[in-house]
């Protein structure tokens, strides 16, 4: 390279940093209004060239765009759109869980290009509310205090990230913890279905005696929120954060509770009485219906995801029971499920906020989420319908697997994500794969667990409670 | 008098040179557009977020070269960064290994077998990276791949292509199998270059075809070598696909910082680092520079790079 040209490159760049410095970036950003005015909009002609999935038929009507990703959700928009004169939903699938959480944070950081309404998961909530990252906007200020009678405690307690008066989102699903279970093989091999947690172990066991060639089921280090699930079973509460106290949070994995947990399923995986497959994988979902597990002891919603996986067993008679518990005093527990969040890009706020309120206030459409998307409902009038009580699922060999689910999701009490969960999980599940793959001593990998966390809540300017 | 003579030459050389310069410049042009508005740029952007660092509660403070000083002491971008450069060390040697043998192999035999097993090898790349990532995903998988049948046949249990221990060779083979065939067409087209004569001299010197493509072919084709290990180091340092893709079906084999690259991924989009991402793209670009500079010092003399 000649020198010449060298230093004509050289130039180059610093007059493309130049311009680009000069432009603005990634400054300082001044702190948000506490009101959150500035999160207001109100432009109703905003939307009306936007693109949407679905076909809106009503024209010249005031439009609010959606992200979500569940399955009937056309028809439902359609149903939804049908309904309304004075609103239409444009509806976008940006992608399902994570992928759509990609896209809002790109949306984000560029300041524009987010729907009006979200879908979100409970568990990440937190993440677009904590700090400068106030994304989402506060519904009470359009009413949605009223509504928390008509939802299940649990989730009303999630939306509103510790049960303050702000209420981040609106709840749609939700994913009571349950156990599924092959019959054919506990009565194959004559072993009692387990209710508790000692008798899990026991089963486990008997039915390998017994001759059965796989597992009574599996323990999965990267189940993220089902982990989370398993200990706070055990009344072990590791996550601690509440919309009250925003710049404030809570870690503990070190709890005599969390500790007896991870004990638990790496006796059980020494013991050769569980695997510990990842979960979410396609060989995991066949493993499920092959035959592979006798149980899954999962979130009520993990069905809808394994009923068309192929491979099988034909002669499978699945039914449902309560996942077991340590003892009488075992929560309810609750493992997914997700929300409608309006963001602070939202065009016209109110009109959004409205979507987000009455889009599934609508026994059609709630019909429509239960039977066709799968979704378990948390809309308490819904589960403690007769009608709802009484539906049977084929699946299950026609069996009420409402009068199963239903009484844990209304028990349900609810329970605490970080701000940046994505990373929790993810350390998580670091911790965990050490613990019940290669026995790693528990209470230190809990204890470097927490600290990992801790550091990293610090790193990012949280104070943590002790 | 001649001084002067000389002089004047001189201006009109330059003179020339100028114009033969703007029709240069003129014509690099469309190429110069898209470079700086597609990587220039960009680039520059990225060094400018990196200086900045974020947190979720202060929000976005300047903190300069901070961020460097936290990635090269990070002991999850340094231990990416080792298990590329253990990639590197393995997979660089066997892919241009096998490329070269099947380089030579086939220059030496001219029948049609050669050209259909030209095409054969060279397939591999044509298929893209994702796709290629997820048959071999499902070929590895215990439940699903023919493996556990196969090994089943001969009484043997299958290799835990996916385990802990397995899956450092599992990526090799994946990537080797993809990129060989494209290196090998390389260094094929190279000693396709090389005038026939000199082999026809060595033969009458009484060399044989061992001999003439160890101490001939091989060294005649080595600037087109030293090109193809360039590639091949940047290409692994920079990992990113097939172990992002395979991760999908390991996420505890796999974590999301298994390579430089997939750690920036996860900064970015899971963990909402977009600062540090940056700052780690950016650190990791340097490391890729300064080994392939080192490596082209190196083989200066092979290369024919010399100034």
């Amino acid at each position: 390279m000649k020198k010449s040209a060298r230093i004509a490159s050289a130039c180059i760049a610093c007059l493309a940093m130049l311009s680009f410095s000069a432009c603005g970036g990634p400054g300082p950003q001044g702190g948000k209004g506490a009101g959150g005015a500035e999160q207001i909009h109100s432009d109703a002609k905003a939307n009306d060239d936007a693109k949407c999935q679905n076909t809106i038929k009503k024209k010249g009507v005031e439009k609010v765009t959606v992200w979500a990703w569940y399955p009937a959700m056309e028809k439902m928009v359609d149903r939804f759109n049908d309904q309304h004169d004075d609103v239409q939903v444009c509806w976008t699938r940006a992608g399902s869980g994570q992928t759509q959480y990609q896209k809002i944070t790109t949306a984000v950081k560029a300041k524009s290009g987010l729907a009006d309404v979200v879908q979100i998961e409970y568990d990440v909530l937190s993440q677009y509310v904590s700090g400068v990252e106030k994304h989402l906007v506060d519904l009470n200020q359009f009413g949605a205090g009223k509504l928390a009678g008509q939802y299940t405690k649990g989730v009303w307690n999630s939306v509103s990230l510790g049960g303050g008066k702000s209420i981040y989102a609106i709840p749609v699903d939700q994913g009571p913890f349950v156990m599924m279970y092959r019959k054919d093989i506990f009565d194959k091999y004559g072993v009692k279905v387990p209710t508790t947690w000692q008798e899990y172990e026991q089963a486990g066991k008997e039915l390998r005696q017994n001759g059965f060639q796989g597992h009574i089921g599996n323990y999965e280090p990267s189940g993220n929120g089902s982990n989370v699930t398993l200990i706070a079973q055990n009344k072990g509460k590791v996550y601690d954060y509440s919309a009250s106290e925003p710049d404030k949070l809570g870690v503990d994995f070190t709890s005599k509770q969390s500790q007896e947990v991870m004990e638990y399923w790496q006796k059980l995986a020494k013991e050769g009485v569980v695997t510990t497959d990842d979960a979410y994988t396609a060989e995991w979902y066949k493993k499920i219906v092959d035959g592979s597990w006798a149980t899954a002891v999962c979130a009520s919603w993990l069905v809808g995801n394994v009923r068309g996986v192929s491979g099988a067993d034909s002669s499978a008679d699945w039914k449902i029971s309560k996942a077991p518990v340590w003892d009488s005093s075992t929560p309810s527990v609750n493992f997914g499920g997700s929300s409608l969040a309006v963001t602070d890009q939202a065009k016209d706020t109110k009109k959004a906020a409205k979507v987000a309120m009455e889009f599934f206030d609508d026994p059609a459409i709630q019909q429509t989420a239960i039977t066709e998307s799968g979704l378990f409902p948390t809309w308490t009038k819904v589960l403690n319908s007769d009608r709802f009580k009484n539906m049977t699922d084929p699946f299950y060999g026609d069996q009420k697997i409402n009068e199963v689910i239903a009484p844990v999701a209304l028990a349900y009490k609810g329970y605490d994500y970080l701000p940046f969960q994505p990373y929790a999980y993810d350390e998580q599940t670091k911790v965990f794969t050490e613990i019940v793959r290669n026995g790693a001593d528990v209470p230190s990998s809990l204890r470097s667990l927490n600290k990992t966390l801790t550091d990293y809540a610090t790193q990012q300017g949280f104070t943590v409670r002790r | 008098m001649s001084s002067i003579r000389s002089k004047s030459t001189s201006v009109r050389k330059r003179a020339v040179s100028r114009k033969e310069n703007a029709w240069g410049w003129f014509f690099t042009a469309p190429f110069a557009v898209i470079f700086l508005l597609f990587l220039v740029i960009p680039l520059a952007y990225a060094l400018y977020v990196s200086l900045f660092s974020y947190t979720q509660l202060k929000g976005t403070v300047f903190t300069g070269l901070g961020n460097y000083a936290r990635a090269f002491r990070d002991p999850i971008f340094l231990s990416g960064m080792g298990r590329v450069v253990m990639y590197a060390v393995v997979m660089v040697p066997v892919q241009l290994l096998f490329a070269l043998v099947l380089a030579l192999v086939l220059d030496a035999i001219k029948t049609r077998f050669a050209s259909f097993s030209r095409l054969a090898f060279f397939l591999p790349y044509a298929i893209p990276v994702v796709i290629g990532a997820l048959m071999w995903g499902f070929l590895y998988s215990k439940q699903m791949g023919p493996f556990t049948s196969i090994f089943d046949v001969f009484g043997l249990k299958a290799p835990a292509f996916l385990s802990p221990s397995g899956i450092f060779g599992s990526l090799v083979n994946i990537v080797t199998w993809q990129w060989t065939g494209y290196y090998m067409v390389i260094l094929y087209s190279a000693l396709q270059s090389v005038p026939p004569e000199l082999y026809e001299s060595a033969r009458l010197d009484g060399a044989s075809e061992v001999q003439i493509a160890i101490r001939i072919k091989t060294p005649i084709i080595s600037s087109s070598l030293v090109m193809v290990t360039v590639f091949s180091l940047i290409g692994t340092l920079q990992f990113y696909t097939e172990p992002m893709i395979l991760r999908n079906n390991v996420p505890s084999v796999i974590p999301p910082e298994y390579a430089p690259n997939m750690y920036a991924q996860a900064l970015a989009f899971n963990y909402n680092q977009l600062n540090y991402s940056a700052t780690v793209s950016f650190a990791l670009g340097l490391l890729v520079v300064v080994f392939s500079v080192v490596f082209m010092r190196l083989t200066r003399h092979q290369s024919g790079l010399e100034d």
